[in-house]
C-alpha cells in the first residue's frame, strides 16, 4: 500500500469519536499544562500513564491523547512566555525576546495569534515530513542489529548530553545516574538482584513514572515554593487574538523557514526544541532584520521560533516511532508510556501496529487544526487560568503527583520513593545538573542493556561486534563528534 | 525544607489515615507555605483531594487507601 492510502486508513482511526475527543482533550490539556508553571508535558504525561491504564484505553487512542498534550504544551508555553515573560521551558526562551515586548506594547493579542498560527503551520508542515520520512527511516533501520541499536542509543545519549547544559561533566553525571537507576532490580539474564538493598519492592526495578514525577513534579513544587516573585501579566485584558491577512502574508517565508529548520533539527536526537528555536530566530534575524526591530517586538521574532518549536516537536516523533530511540526527556516519557501500553516503537511499528502510527499521523493533522481553532477564541479564558493563585496551583501539582504514583502499584512505598526523588531532583537543579539525561537513561537503560547482551551473545562475549558493521562505526563516530565538537567550540572565544 | 518534610509524612500516614486525610493535610500545609490564607487553602486542599479521590476511585476504579474517616461514613470504594 502506498503512503496516501495508509494515511487514509489513519484518518479512519483518528476520526473515531473517542479518538477525536481525545485529540481535542489532549491539545486543550496540553495548552493548559504548557502554560501553567509546575506541570509541563513531562509531568502531565507521567501522571496520565496510570490513568490511561486504569481506563483501559486502546494504545492508539492513548498515544493520540499523549501526543496532543505533547504538542499542545508547546503552544501553551508561548502564552505564559508572551504574557508574563516566564518561559516554562527553555524552548520558549527565544519567543520571549519579541513576544514580551509586544505584550508590553499592548499587542499581546497579535503576538498570541501569531504564535498560534506559527504553531499550526510548523506542526502541519512537519507532519508532511513525518509521513514521508518515517517509512524511509523505518525501512533503513530494519537492517539494524543489536550492536547498531546499542551504538544508536549511545549516540542519542551523546547528543542529549552535549546539548542539554553548559557543563559536560554535569550532563555526564546525569546520564550515569539515569543508567544506574535503570539497572536497579533483577538482572534480566541471571536473576541476581542489583541495588535493591534487600527491598523486595525494588526487585522489579524502579517504575519510571515514580522517578519522573519525583524528579520533575516534586522538585518543581519545591522550587516554586522558594520563588516568591511571580511574573506580572503585561496585558491581562486580552480579549481577542487575531492576526491580519497582511501579517500572515508578510510572515509566510518566516514561517516556512522556521518550520523547515525546526523539523530538521527535531529529527536529530538531542538537539530538538531549544536549539531549533535559537537557530530559527538567528537565521530570521540575519535574513530579515533590516531595521533593527528584532528584540523590540517584531512579529517575525515570534513567528520564527514558534514555528520551529512545533515543527521540531513533531520531527522528534520520527526517531521515537521509527527507531524507538527518543531524543528528549518528553519523548523518553512518551516511549515509557508506549512500552507500558505494549507498543514497541521501532522499525517494525509501521508493520505490526499500522493503526498506531498512521492513526497518530492523521490525528496530528486534526489536533493541529483543533489547536488553532481552540486557541484563537479561548485566549481570554487561558489568560484567566494563568491567574490561578499559587496556593491552589502548588498543592494541585503535588496532589496529582501523589494520586498518580499511588495508582501505579497501589503502594505507599512508591509515594515515598517519589518524594525521595523529589529531593534528588531539587538538589540536581540547585547544582545545575540537567534532569533530561536522567529520564533518558532510565527509559533507555534496559533497552541498551538488552541489546548489549544480545550483541555479546551473538559474538561469544566479544566486544568487537559493537564496532563490526559500517553502520555502527558511523554511529559511534557521530556520538564521539557530538560529545567533542561542542566542547571545542566553547573553548574558542 | 519544610515542604519536603511535609511531603515525607504522606507515605507514612497514607495507609493508616487514608488518602483524603493525609494528602488533604499535606496539600493544606503546602497551600499555606505558598502564601495562602488558612481557610481558602483548606478549602482548596479539601476540594482537590476529594475531587481526585472521586475521579480515581469512582470513575477510574483505582483503589486509593480510604482510611478510617471514609470507612466510618460508609462510602469506601
Amino acid at each position: 500500500m502506498n503512503t496516501i492510502s495508509l494515511l487514509m486508513d489513519g484518518f479512519v482511526v483518528a476520526l473515531r469519536p473517542l479518538n477525536l475527543g481525545l485529540a481535542l482533550g489532549g491539545v486543550f490539556l496540553g495548552t493548559l499544562v504548557g502554560m501553567l508553571p509546575g506541570i509541563g508535558p513531562i509531568n502531565a504525561i507521567a501522571i496520565l500513564i496510570p490513568v490511561l491504564f486504569a481506563a483501559g484505553i486502546p494504545a492508539e487512542s492513548a498515544l493520540i491523547l499523549l501526543a496532543g498534550i505533547y504538542y499542545g504544551s508547546q503552544y501553551g508555553n508561548s502564552i505564559s512566555t508572551i504574557l508574563l515573560n516566564v518561559p516554562g521551558t527553555t524552548s520558549a526562551v527565544v519567543t520571549a525576546l519579541d513576544g514580551y515586548p509586544m505584550a508590553v506594547q499592548g499587542r499581546a493579542g497579535q503576538a498570541l495569534a501569531m504564535a498560534a498560527v506559527a504553531s499550526f503551520v510548523g506542526g502541519t508542515l512537519a507532519i508532511f515530513g513525518l509521513v514521508l520520512l518515517a517509512p524511509i527511516l523505518a525501512r533503513w533501520a530494519i537492517q539494524f542489529g543489536p550492536a547498531e541499536y546499542f551504538a544508536l542509543m549511545a549516540m542519542a545519549f551523546a547528543a542529549l548530553t552535549s546539548f542539554s547544559g553548559e557543563s559536560l561533566p554535569k550532563a555526564l553525571i546525569a546520564t550515569g545516574f539515569g543508567l544506574l537507576l535503570a539497572s536497579v532490580g533483577l538482572d534480566p539474564n541471571s536473576a541476581v538482584p542489583r541495588f535493591t538493598f534487600g527491598q523486595l519492592r525494588l526487585l522489579d526495578g524502579l517504575d519510571f513514572v515514580v522517578v519522573t514525577l519525583g524528579l520533575f513534579a516534586v522538585s518543581e513544587v519545591l522550587i516554586l515554593l522558594e520563588r516568591t516573585r511571580v511574573g506580572e501579566a503585561a496585558e491581562a485584558r486580552v480579549q481577542r487574538a487575531f492576526v491580519s491577512w497582511q501579517d500572515l502574508i508578510g510572515t509566510r517565508w518566516t514561517l516556512l523557514r522556521g518550520s523547515v529548520i525546526g523539523f530538521l533539527l527535531g529529527v536529530l536526537p538531542g538537539a530538538g526544541g531549544t536549539v531549533s528555536t535559537y537557530v530559527a530566530y538567528g537565521v530570521e534575524q540575519r535574513i530579515s532584520d533590516r531595521d533593527g526591530t528584532f528584540g523590540k517586538g517584531d512579529l517575525r521574532g515570534v513567528a520564527a521560533p514558534e514555528a520551529a518549536s512545533n515543527a521540531s516537536a513533531t520531527g522528534a516523533l520520527i526517531p521515537l516511532l521509527t527507531l524507538g530511540v527518543p531524543g528528549s526527556a518528553t519523548t523518553a516519557v512518551l516511549l515509557g508510556a508506549l512500552l507500558g501500553l505494549n507498543v514497541t516503537p521501532g522499525p517494525m511499528l509501521l508493520e505490526r501496529n499500522p493503526d498506531v502510527f498512521w492513526g497518530l499521523a492523521a490525528s496530528l493533522y486534526i489536533g493541529n487544526l483543533f489547536l488553532l481553532l481552540l486557541n484563537l477564541p479561548l485566549v481570554g479564558l487561558f489568560v484567566r487560568v494563568l491567574q490561578v493563585p499559587r496556593w491552589v496551583l502548588i498543592p494541585g501539582v503535588a496532589g496529582l503527583g501523589f494520586v498518580a504514583v499511588y495508582a501505579v502499584n497501589s503502594s505507599a512505598f512508591d509515594v515515598g520513593l517519589m518524594i525521595a526523588f523529589g529531593g534528588v531532583g531539587y538538589l540536581f537543579r540547585k547544582f545545575g545538573i540537567p534532569l533530561a539525561p536522567v529520564v533518558l537513561g532510565l527509559v533507555l537503560g534496559p533497552l541498551m542493556e538488552k541489546n548489549l547482551r544480545r550483541a555479546s551473545a551473538l559474538s561469544d562475549s566479544g566486544w568487537e561486534i559493537l564496532f563490526a558493521s559500517p553502520i555502527s562505526i558511523v554511529l559511534w563516530g557521530l556520538a564521539l563528534l557530538l560529545l567533542v565538537l561542542p566542547q571545542l567550540g566553547r573553548r574558542r572565544p | 525544607m519544610a515542604a519536603l518534610g511535609t511531603l515525607a509524612f504522606v507515605p507514612i500516614l497514607l495507609e493508616p489515615l487514608g488518602f483524603i486525610v493525609s494528602v488533604g493535610l499535606a496539600l493544606w500545609i503546602l497551600g499555606r507555605l505558598a502564601g495562602g490564607r488558612p481557610l481558602p487553602s483548606g478549602v482548596a486542599a479539601l476540594a482537590l483531594t476529594s475531587g481526585l479521590f472521586v475521579l480515581f476511585v469512582w470513575v477510574l476504579g483505582v483503589p486509593l487507601p480510604t482510611g478510617l474517616v471514609v470507612r466510618w461514613l460508609g462510602m469506601g470504594g
